[in-house]
């Protein structure tokens, strides 16, 4: 039985002992409980009570105290990493129903919609309304394009299913009306003499919505809820 | 799903698509034509219709009982929401889904000009 003062270091399966005089030694017959309880604070000195073998003690010098530190450095490295990984996974599930299911942000370009929304325009728009089937005349919408569904337009909506609406241009004479379909929405952009809508390409699948922009995010000076449509008769 | 993210598919493939007429609803069906071909149609209002840009003509297997584009025309390729590959329930009926078409149902031209072959009138 051997009263020795040091401290204790664990690489692997293995203990190692270092007493004052920087002697390594490796425990071989030390009590399990006392391990475990010095293992995350192997700076402790601690007082070891145990039969203990001395193992080539010469060739363990200075080296070997180094190896052992770099040995509990990449242990802790790795469990950080580990804990890294996992929180990025949870932020991005997090944000990815986010986008999905609440809403996103919308960097808009092109002139089909002034006054209301001008090129380069940062827009927020959710997507409850669009889930729960509550999308109304005069919102203004993000669509997939009917005809590249990697490109979206941003128009304003008109008529619903079964609503009538005015397809003749503003310069016809005699104006000519159709229903829209059932599924259906009738899209327009507020700058009607610049922008190619409903009036070209016929009505738009309810289900190629995105979302319905609610406020405008860019630029500072027109923060805020967007205005109503300037072109009074559209929406009949 | 990455083919159908990049909206790359071919003839043939059952998609499941999102209902032109209640958003709600899913449907499954046939790509019979993507864009460019000219499809001799079954009962649409058209006799011949050139597949606009951007959208597929889609049909049943059932041709007379299906609910497809010989009665709401060409959808747009944003509705498709999936492509239909096994079956999986009941378990009698497991089996891959291949693509295939019956020959009647071929294009009578596709985006490049070439004919089918074999195709008579």
């Amino acid at each position: 039985m051997v009263l020795v003062i040091g401290r204790l270091d664990v690489v692997g399966d293995a203990v190692f002992f270092a007493t004052h005089s920087a002697e390594l030694v490796r425990v071989t017959n030390a009590t399990d409980s006392l391990l475990r309880r010095n293992y995350e604070d192997s700076k402790v000195w601690i007082r070891c009570l145990t039969g203990m073998e001395r193992e080539g003690t010469e060739v363990w010098g200075e080296e070997m105290v180094g190896f052992l530190k770099i040995g509990r450095m990449f242990r802790g490295f790795f469990v950080k990493t580990i804990g890294f990984v996992g929180y990025t996974i949870q932020y991005g599930c997090i944000a990815h129903c986010a986008f999905e299911y609440i809403g996103e942000f919308v960097s808009c370009s092109g002139p089909s919609m002034e006054p209301t929304i001008t090129n380069h325009d940062v827009v927020f728009s959710e997507r409850v309304s669009r889930n729960l089937c509550r999308i109304q005349k005069g919102d203004i919408v993000i669509a997939k394009s009917p005809f590249d569904p990697k490109m979206n337009i941003c128009k304003r909506v008109i008529g619903l299913e079964g609503d009538k609406v005015c397809n003749s241009g503003p310069s016809d004479v005699f104006k000519t009306h159709t229903y829209v379909p059932r599924g259906h929405v009738w899209l327009e952009g507020d700058n009607l003499r610049n922008s190619t809508d409903s009036r070209s390409y016929g009505p738009v699948p309810y289900a190629l919505i995105r979302g319905r922009v609610c406020l405008k995010l860019w630029p500072p000076q027109s923060f805020g809820v967007l205005a109503e449509s300037p072109n009074d008769g559209r929406i009949l | 799903l990455c083919g159908i993210k990049n909206y790359n598919y071919r003839t043939l493939q059952l998609l499941n698509v999102k209902s032109p007429k209640d958003p709600r609803q899913k449907i499954i069906k046939r790509v019979i034509g993507i864009e460019g071909d000219f499809i001799k149609t079954l009962g649409y209002k058209n006799r011949y219709v050139r597949v606009p840009d951007g959208h597929l003509w889609i049909e049943g297997d059932h041709h007379g009982h299906s609910f497809d584009s010989n009665t709401f025309g060409p959808v747009s390729r944003g509705l498709v929401h999936g492509r239909a590959s096994h079956i999986i329930w009941p378990p009698s009926r497991w089996q891959r889904i291949e693509p295939s078409v019956p020959p009647e149902r071929r294009p009578l031209l596709n985006r490049d000009g070439a004919t089918e072959d074999g195709y008579d009138d």
